[in-house]
């Protein structure tokens, strides 16, 4: 593992000599998954409100053919 | 699965559409609107990734030791870009984002997105030291790269890594 991981470090090293890679700034960073988060909340929300939504018309069918 | 199929699917289009704004990342281009793209969504484990990963010959060995020893989760997401209308078995692909499927919390764990340019990850598994380790913590680092080309993950989860069955 050791091995691996200085390969990689290596890799980023050169790299940013050559000037090819650019580090965000933690603001940048945490700005982007800020945004991230707040999209993936949005996501579960309405997935689970969703989910909640078809159990409960489910469950308003199963009692309507019981009822029949 | 924490994230299923349905709420990856939704996440992959915040992730691209956020990227593509944001005033630091907006110029990596992962999709072009004004042309039709194909969409590929498929759950996979990091070793059968890691595996096609390093056996892709179009990608350089830079990219390859950046993303192969980014530390993952036991299982993985990800989501191809490709252009067109059609696809075939061995198609190139635009662009690839890669979530953490077995994430429990409500961030959203994006491990890395790239097209063929730009790779965009948090690379602070890398370094050896705490102090490294700390400075990089929770930044993203943007790789340029040139022109890396990727091809449409095949043998899903066939052991491809182990030689059992490909």
């Amino acid at each position: 593992m050791a091995k691996l991981v200085s390969r990689a470090s290596k890799v980023v090293t050169k790299m940013e000599q050559e000037g090819k890679v650019k580090t965000l700034t933690f603001h940048q960073s945490a700005s982007i998954d800020h945004k991230l988060a707040t999209g993936f909340k949005k996501v579960k929300t309405e997935f689970e409100s969703k989910e909640k939504n078809s159990r409960a018309y489910v469950a308003q069918v199963e009692l309507a053919s019981f009822n029949r | 699965m924490h994230l299923d199929a349905y709420q990856f699917k939704q996440f992959f289009h915040i992730v691209i559409e956020n990227l593509q704004t944001d005033t630091e990342t907006k110029h990596i281009k992962f999709k072009d609107d004004n042309e039709e793209n194909i969409y590929r969504f498929f759950l996979t484990s990091s070793k059968s990734y890691k595996n096609y990963l390093s056996n892709s010959n179009s990608i350089s060995d830079e990219f390859k030791s950046i993303t192969i020893d980014k530390a993952m989760p036991k299982f993985i997401w990800v989501g191809e870009v490709i252009k067109g209308s059609t696809i075939s078995i061995k198609q190139e692909v635009q662009s690839i984002v890669v979530v953490d499927a077995t994430e429990s919390g409500h961030t959203g764990n994006l491990i890395f997105a790239t097209n063929s340019k730009y790779l965009i990850i948090k690379n602070n598994d890398f370094f050896n030291t705490d102090s490294e380790q700390d400075s990089l913590d929770r930044r993203y680092q943007i790789f340029d790269f040139g022109n890396e080309k990727f091809y449409t993950f095949a043998n899903n989860l066939k052991g491809g890594h182990t030689k059992w069955q490909s």
